[in-house]
């Protein structure tokens, strides 16, 4: 439950992951130039589909074909039995050290720690594994495990761990762990890998590394033990070059690393294969969730991750790490052991962008948090908001009549909230809170419909402008009332109901669908339905209908479209007819929310829009798709999360010297709005609709 | 990114790399290999080559030196080189230089492609902290794809008890693991020269 509430960032860490996270952002476009991505990523997706589809065949192929050349092949059920084949395997051949490659796998069953106990050495060589074995730390990364150390760091470890003086020069630490290690594999009789693909056709093992640790572990020692998952495995060599070719650019931005070996047959005494199930057979014959057993492991899904950026592996993680980890985690280590997991995503969707087999993280995770709350029930406030409050929209409304009556009370002069108090405390200290604004937009919208024109207009849409807007900033969508109407518009508000996405997204599936199904008969006819959230825009548009599933949703969710989209749609004279010859005087920029630039990929619009409109250049600020750690009632479940995540969205507004930043996101506009308050940045935030509705005049 | 070798580096030939190749992939396979930190010599003839293994053993007092059997051939016959054949680990990791050939190389990436049956051939690749390897240029083709049934069949040869191994090694071995600093040189050889010969 509330387990992570008090913990705090570590600002050195934060900062050597985001500059990671940079650095190969920049390595990983370079080694894409004149491929396709979109094209590989499509074929790569396809090819570990067939071959999850053929496992048994592929796998059976791949156990003759081993054998054929002499390979013990043997099965495991589950990471109890694998630990206990290579306990039994180091026996066999009178070691008790073990020298192993940097394998997740290994990591999944815990089989360090099983073998220690059994009184055996196993010693990782992978360098930044063998540090953090060392230190007796948890990895913070998948491919750089000790990236938080400073060389400082490691020396100390050093002369803890080995009782060697060692100067903190990178140089001196490598040749350090050059000698050292070399000793270890020496030593070893065994050594183990995992693989980065099986190879049915030919029975072979890829491996990639890049230290040459893979190479001497299965050089020296005389055996040989592959530790592999059963999804590991494709059928033919091109296969396993098409993700070789994928794999290496997305981890490291390396058109390969420095070696890649395919391993056939015992180099000399013997060679083992260990094929582990634990759980990935019951994920396969999930229909939903098998897609993420696509995964390659290639960690691109944390590199652009904000979450993970912001904690690091330590914290993100079971044993697998990030959002993908979360749903592996489900299957492998179970349910529970996944939830804080499932909860610090962020839903962003940024890793969908990245992922090399087009694995749908982002809705697995909303699925799995579906699956939480049913089958281990949900935390008691998050209960009775999204499940009870807004599964029944009368009461929700009446909650909100109740916030407007109460607000001279709850508000200051400038609209934002009286702070919290005590033990709130931690809620609003980064950020105001706005007070509900004293009439809703529906309310408004009435009142200001009577001094109107009587409607001579033919065309009509429809307005939905979503909570935060109906109860706390009525002002944008009188705006984007008055934007329509000039456009030539009959406008029509939408009746003021909660699109249901925060019950969806907080794993209350019933009551999303309740929310929904009710919405659906009143959104009824053919006009567009114009949305000025872009959380309303993907409920109302596709979640919501894929909930329901029914032909009829479907229908009404095309006409679901952003109002930044739909003026979009809207070229010539008609957006002509809102260009003013007086210029705009305060600098704009401009920030990407989550939904509105990854999902709906609508950010390129707004820009144009404003920009054309408004006469002016967006001056643009370092990362405007930076999440601003909002994410709904994630800055209530994680507000150390979302408080550095709006730090950062801060300091780069701050730093453009911009008077506006403009947006398409009443929660976003929420939390910058509130930071900005909070921190005394005199900068106003605005909708897009605002920007738009303050040029027109009347 | 600073780049720190774990040894420092020799005198480098002085001779400028001819583009003979009309298709223009050799000049593609040396970019791409000294973008991976792999140092690359030109030659016209393989006994060019040699000759300039010659020198470097001995400029760089390299006397030790582990011969894959792959290699043998290229091995100079000066005084002073003690070769030695990659049997005992232990024994080869005393060693200055590791003398390899490589079957392809590929160029679009810069990697030497090489084709085992034995295992012992990889502690020359693998074990010294200098690594030299022959590649002819009549070898380099212009993607891994072009020789996957090549490697497809070696690795399905036979079908008998056997090991079969297929390695693609592009640059020296390499580390950004303490404080993301590129460091050259942490399991596998810190240099990797390769000695490009033929038309």
């Amino acid at each position: 439950m509330g387990l992570d509430m008090n913990r705090r960032i570590d600002p050195h860490l934060k900062r050597v992951l985001q500059t990671f996270s940079r650095n190969w952002e920049a390595k990983r476009a370079a080694a894409f130039q004149g491929l396709d991505f979109e094209d590989l990523r499509e074929h790569l997706a396809e090819v570990r589909d067939e071959a999850l589809d053929d496992l048994e065949g592929l796998l059976e192929r791949f156990e003759a074909n081993a054998r054929r050349r002499g390979s013990v092949v043997l099965r495991a059920a589950t990471g109890a039995e694998a630990n206990a084949l290579v306990r039994d395997i180091l026996r066999d051949h009178g070691g008790r050290v073990l020298v192993k490659t940097k394998t997740m796998v290994s990591e999944e069953t815990g089989l360090n720690r099983f073998l220690s106990k059994a009184g055996m050495r196993p010693r990782e060589t992978d360098l930044g594994e063998w540090i953090v074995q060392l230190a007796g730390a948890a990895p913070t990364h998948m491919v750089m495990p000790a990236i938080h150390l400073t060389r400082e760091g490691v020396a100390r470890i050093f002369r803890e761990a080995l009782g060697q003086e060692v100067d903190p020069a990178i140089p001196a630490l490598v040749q350090t762990a050059r000698r050292e290690l070399r000793r270890e594999i020496f030593e070893a009789r065994v050594g183990l890998t995992g693989a980065n693909a099986l190879i049915a056709e030919n029975g072979s093992v890829m491996l990639v590394t890049n230290e040459g640790n893979g190479r001497l572990v299965t050089t020296v020692p005389p055996v040989h033990v592959v530790l592999a998952s059963i999804d590991k495995v494709v059928g033919t060599m091109r296969e396993a070059l098409l993700l070789l070719k994928v794999l290496t650019r997305n981890a490291t931005g390396q058109p390969i690393s420095s070696y890649v070996s395919f391993l056939a047959g015992p180099h000399r005494e013997k060679q083992y294969i260990i094929l582990l199930d634990n759980h990935r057979r019951d994920a396969l014959k999930d229909d939903r969730f098998r897609e993420m057993l696509r995964c390659i492991k290639c960690s691109a899904c944390l590199n652009v991750c904000p979450v993970y950026q912001v904690v690091g592996g330590e914290r993100f993680a079971h044993v697998y790490m990030g959002g993908i980890g979360s749903l592996l985690t489900a299957w492998i280590h179970g349910l529970e052991r996944s939830r804080p997991l499932a909860d610090l995503c962020l839903v962003c969707h940024r890793c969908e962008e990245v992922c090399a087999t087009k694995i749908g993280i982002a809705d697995l995770v909303r699925s799995l948090r579906e699956r939480l709350v049913s089958k281990r029930g949900a935390e008691v406030w998050k209960d009775a908001v999204f499940n009870r409050l807004m599964g029944r929209q009368d009461m929700f409304q009446t909650a909100a009549r109740i916030g407007r009556f109460l607000r001279p009370g709850l508000a200051r002069k400038d609209g934002s909230a009286r702070p919290l108090p005590f033990p709130l405390k931690k809620y609003d200290r980064f950020r105001s809170l706005p007070a509900p604004a004293r009439r809703s937009f529906t309310k408004l919208f009435e009142r200001s419909s009577g001094r109107e024109a009587p409607e001579t207009k033919t065309k009509e849409v429809v307005l939905f402008t979503g909570c935060l807007v109906e109860h706390f900033y009525p002002e944008v969508g009188l705006a984007a009332v008055k934007v329509l109407r000039r456009m030539g518009y009959r406008v029509r508000p939408a009746p003021a109901r909660c699109c249901g996405f925060p019950s969806a997204n907080a794993g209350f599936g019933s009551a999303a669908r309740k929310i929904f199904s009710e919405l659906v008969p009143l959104l009824t006819g053919d006009s567009p339905v114009i949305t000025l959230c872009p959380t309303c825009t993907i409920m109302l548009g596709r979640l919501g209908p894929e909930l329901l599933g029914t032909d009829k949703a479907g229908r009404f969710g095309g006409r679901v479209i952003a109002f930044s989209q739909f003026l979009k749609t809207q070229r010539l004279k008609v957006l002509t007819r809102l260009k003013r010859s007086r210029p705009l005087q305060p600098s704009i920029t401009y920030h990407d929310s989550c939904h509105h630039g990854f999902v709906l990929k609508a950010g390129g619009d707004s820009r144009e829009i404003l920009q054309t409109v408004l006469g002016i250049r967006i001056k643009e600020m370092d990362r405007p798709e930076a999440c601003c750690g909002f994410a709904g009632s994630y800055a209530v479940s994680y507000p150390e999360v979302s408080e550095a995540l709006l730090g950062d969205k801060l300091e780069a507004i701050k730093t453009t010297g911009a008077d506006v930043v403009a947006l398409d996101c009443p929660g976003c506009l929420l939390q910058i709005r509130g930071g900005c308050l909070k921190a005394g940045l005199k900068v106003e935030v605005r909708h897009t609709a605002e920007l738009l509705a303050e040029r027109l005049a009347g | 990114m600073v780049k720190t070798a774990v040894r420092p580096p020799a005198r480098r030939s002085s001779k400028r790399l001819p583009h003979k190749n009309a298709s223009g992939i050799i000049p593609r396979f040396v970019v791409q290999a000294v973008k991976a930190d792999a140092e690359v010599e030109r030659f016209k003839t393989s006994a060019a080559a040699r000759r300039f293994l010659s020198r470097i053993l001995e400029e760089n007092g390299w006397a030790k030196v582990v011969v894959a059997s792959d290699a043998a051939r290229f091995l100079p016959k000066t005084r002073g080189i003690e070769s030695l054949e990659p049997a005992d680990p232990a024994v080869c990791a005393r060693a200055d230089a590791g003398l390899v050939a490589a079957g392809f190389g590929i160029a679009a990436t810069g990697t030497l492609v090489h084709l085992d049956t034995g295992d012992r051939d990889r502690i020359a690749w693998t074990l010294p902290p200098v690594c030299l390897c022959f590649l002819r240029a009549g070898s380099i083709v212009p993607e891994l794809e072009d020789i996957v049934d090549r490697m497809a069949g070696h690795l399905r040869r036979g079908q008998k008890p056997g090991f079969a191994q297929v390695s693609l090694v592009t640059g020296p071995s390499r580390t950004a693991d303490i404080e993301a600093e590129l460091t050259l040189g942490v399991h596998g050889p810190g240099r990797l020269i390769i000695l490009l010969y033929g038309p």
